[in-house]
């Protein structure tokens, strides 16, 4: 311990002469957190709506209000003909057209089906289903209305109510579906990541770098008492980062903390283990700086932004692609901060998460640890 | 001129001899693009498909199963639990084991039959509030669909041939099956750009001042100048050679049109670089180590991509955000690259941006240019 300690204070010295980069560490996820905070709301809204109405009837006005009232559409324009139409949706001001024909309500009358034309951009694959959605729910919603209206024509007694069947959703966890909710721990995740994987991994290749980490070793200090030293004032850098998001979450975005801190706190260790021994493991295996940077982004974050279930569904991903997140540990450690955090659940819950993340922490640890004394020596 | 070629020539040399002295570089340049597309191409979608779901039938009815079945046999849903309790539901949720249940009352038929309206109660996990309104949006017109379908044998209707509805005759431009792949994986060729020829060349700089070699080189005949130029030389051209395997993955791969010229798309993506080298220049002014330069570049390259509407489209902004984003070259990049592969786009349509880009592109080379000159001596 008398060893490790100057050890300690020689890299906090480095990384507090080097104020610059203290001040990055500890502005960048307040800086992430604003960005992405204030930019993403997930839920698509007024969408550019092109309304080409070639019957102009009661019928089809009804089908425009309706869509205008839904909140869910904006009208941009309502082009004459086709051509105009099309030429909207090229040019890129419209992402959905509605083209309704001369005979619709016609058809209507007689009590047939009416086709409406919907064209929509597709290239955003994600927002154009959202698109497609909405049509049909307000076009199922208009059949709804008028069949309730003929059945009632018909001397049905009995009163339909629209809909019959009534969904009631609830959101639970995050009742007001707030996108920061969830951002403020994927973003703890992606942020331990970036200050403990390439941050650490860098310091340890500039030794080598430099040429400096041949004299530590000739010092009277053993490989692992090197390492601790190393890797001890990121672990501080990690908690303060971990402090700082959940701090901003809560005063800048009113994002919830239900769980325990103390809970919060114990598991995150767990995680900071293996995100050190991961960072660890990308300096033995890299000569330069800019190698081990760049390893960090492919496996760690990267991973923690696209694999963790951090912003992309897993259950949606391919199965091989499932397999690699399930041998991610910051899929684990997302699930853990986001029952602590925003379902306020406790160890019994999160049992299973903390014991595969302390199977991670172990193996990862023995295998960095192996691999960098063998390279030293 | 012939001289000044030669030293840059010469300093380019050098760091290609540099490059493959250094273990790893020249693999990170095949797997960094091939990692980056698997995680695109396949994790990237913010589509919901099998979303874990538990059912709580408390009305066991010929009509609840049917309405059960239509959540079954659709991709969206992936029922996995039948409960019998209230309290495990909850439990489902909490454990992260389901992320919708659905809960039917007692009743639900008997209400149907006598006309009253039926409530079926859905919980949504909120957690990924862009998940939950994907999967409302998905229970909701399921459960319309129903209803309509309710109705029409309510009122004796033969079928939904024969009944006044309004019938959706949908077409898709650009992405006709709407896959995800082909809005995300184009835009594989910023990252890659951003990483080799922004983050790479800036790295490769800050590492000469921080072994000290930048004085060596200075005392030369080589002017700065000439070595920048030298130094970033190497960068460009595994950027367009990344840039050609990308696309060729692309196309040949993931099956995504590229129906407009390879050849402007090349030259674009020239103009761009010109931004991520002047950005990658500016980095290294402002940067005394590597460690700094990644950070900085984090500061740069976060915001960067969040607000380019990479991911997230630029429309769900808020209207400040959205003036923001006019000032990210990203931006103009991804319109072009989006427009060459799935519209194929023109420069009749595609000049204002690759204007704006190059403007960017000549003031940020020009000023990280003068800035590194006065810098240096």
């Amino acid at each position: 311990m008398k060893r490790i300690l100057p050890f300690i204070s020689k890299e906090f010295i480095h990384i507090y002469r080097d104020l610059w980069t203290l001040i990055m560490v500890f502005f960048l996820p307040v800086f992430m957190l604003v960005i992405m905070g204030s930019a993403i709301t997930m839920d698509v809204k007024n969408i550019a709506l092109g309304f080409l109405d070639l019957d102009n009837s009661q019928d089809s006005r009804e089908i425009r209000d309706m869509m205008v009232s839904s909140g869910y559409f904006k009208l941009k324009a309502t082009p004459a003909d086709d051509e105009e139409l099309a030429r909207l949706i090229q040019s890129g001001k419209m992402k959905v057209g509605v083209k309704i024909n001369h005979n619709f309500s016609q058809l209507l009358k007689e009590g047939k089906p009416s086709p409406v034309q919907i064209l929509v951009d597709g290239a955003d694959s994600n927002t154009a289903n959202i698109t497609i959605g909405y049509c049909e729910s307000i076009f199922q919603k208009f059949t709804l209305n008028r069949l309730s209206s003929v059945i009632k024509g018909r001397g049905v007694q009995k009163n339909y109510p629209i809909p019959p069947v009534d969904p009631e959703i609830r959101f639970w966890f995050n009742s007001d579906l707030k996108s920061t909710n969830f951002l403020v721990p994927g973003l703890i995740g992606l942020i331990m990541m970036i200050t403990l994987v390439p941050l650490t991994s860098m310091s340890v290749v500039r030794e080598k770098e430099r040429g400096t980490i041949e004299g530590i070793m000739v010092a009277p200090v053993s490989p692992l008492e090197f390492i601790v030293g190393k890797l001890t004032p990121y672990l501080f850098i990690a908690y303060g980062d971990l402090l700082l998001v959940i701090i901003c979450g809560i005063f800048l975005f009113n994002v919830p903390f239900r769980g325990s801190y103390l809970l919060l706190f114990a598991l995150s260790f767990i995680f900071i283990i293996c995100a050190l021994s991961h960072g660890l493991l990308i300096s033995t295996l890299a000569n330069s700086q800019r190698i081990a940077w760049q390893l960090s982004i492919l496996t760690s974050i990267l991973p923690s932004i696209f694999l963790s279930g951090f912003t992309f569904p897993i259950e949606s991903m391919p199965l091989f692609l499932q397999a690699v997140c399930a041998l991610l540990p910051v899929r684990y450690y997302l699930v853990i901060l986001q029952g602590i955090i925003l379902k306020g659940v406790g160890f019994r819950e999160l049992l299973p998460q903390t014991v595969i993340l302390s199977i991670f922490a172990l193996i990862l640890m023995r295998l960095s640890v192996a691999r960098f004394k063998k390279r030293i020596s | 001129m012939r001289t000044i070629w030669r030293r840059i020539i010469a300093v380019s040399w050098k760091e290609v001899i540099q490059m493959r002295r250094d273990k790893g570089m020249f693999p990170i340049v095949f797997i960094a693009p091939i990692i980056q597309l698997l995680m695109f191409g396949y994790a990237a979608t913010l589509d919901v498909e099998h979303l874990p779901t538990a059912i709580y039938d408390q009305d066991e009815t010929p009509a609840s199963r049917e309405y059960i079945g239509r959540f079954q046999y659709t991709r969206y849903f992936n029922v996995k639990y039948r409960v019998k309790e209230y309290a495990e539901v909850i439990d489902l949720i909490n454990r992260n084991r389901v992320k919708l249940a659905m809960v039917i009352p007692i009743g639900f038929e008997r209400r149907i039959k006598q006309g009253q309206r039926s409530p079926v109660q859905f919980i949504i996990d909120g957690t990924n509030s862009n998940t939950a309104t994907i999967a409302l949006n998905y229970a909701r017109n399921i459960s319309q669909q129903y209803s309509v379908d309710l109705l029409l044998s309510e009122g004796g209707f033969l079928s939904r041939l024969t009944t006044p509805s309004v019938e959706d005759r949908l077409r898709v431009w650009y992405n006709p099956e709407l896959k995800s792949q082909v809005f995300m994986v184009p835009g594989v060729l910023v990252m890659i750009l951003l990483i080799m020829t922004m983050i790479f060349s800036g790295l490769s700089i800050v590492k000469e001042k921080e072994i000290g070699t930048m004085e060596q080189l200075m005392v030369t005949p080589v002017r700065p100048g000439e070595v920048v130029i030298g130094k970033l030389i190497p960068f460009v051209v595994i950027g367009f050679f990344d840039v050609a395997l990308v696309t060729s993955i692309a196309i040949f791969w993931f099956k995504v049109p590229l129906r407009g010229n390879v050849f402007l798309l090349f030259s674009l993506a020239g103009i761009f670089i010109m931004c991520t080298l002047g950005l990658g220049i500016f980095v290294s002014t402002i940067s005394r180590t590597q460690q700094q330069a990644v950070l900085t570049n984090f500061f740069i390259t976060f915001p960067s991509i969040i607000l380019s509407g990479f991911m997230f489209p630029i429309e769900n902004m808020p209207q400040v955000i959205q003036y923001i984003t006019y000032l990210i070259p990203i931006r103009y990049f991804l319109v072009i690259v989006r427009g060459i592969f799935l519209k194929g786009n023109g420069l009749d349509v595609l000049w204002p941006h690759a204007l704006v880009l190059f403007l960017f592109g000549a003031t940020l080379l020009g000023m990280s240019a003068l800035r590194f000159r006065k810098r240096i001596q």
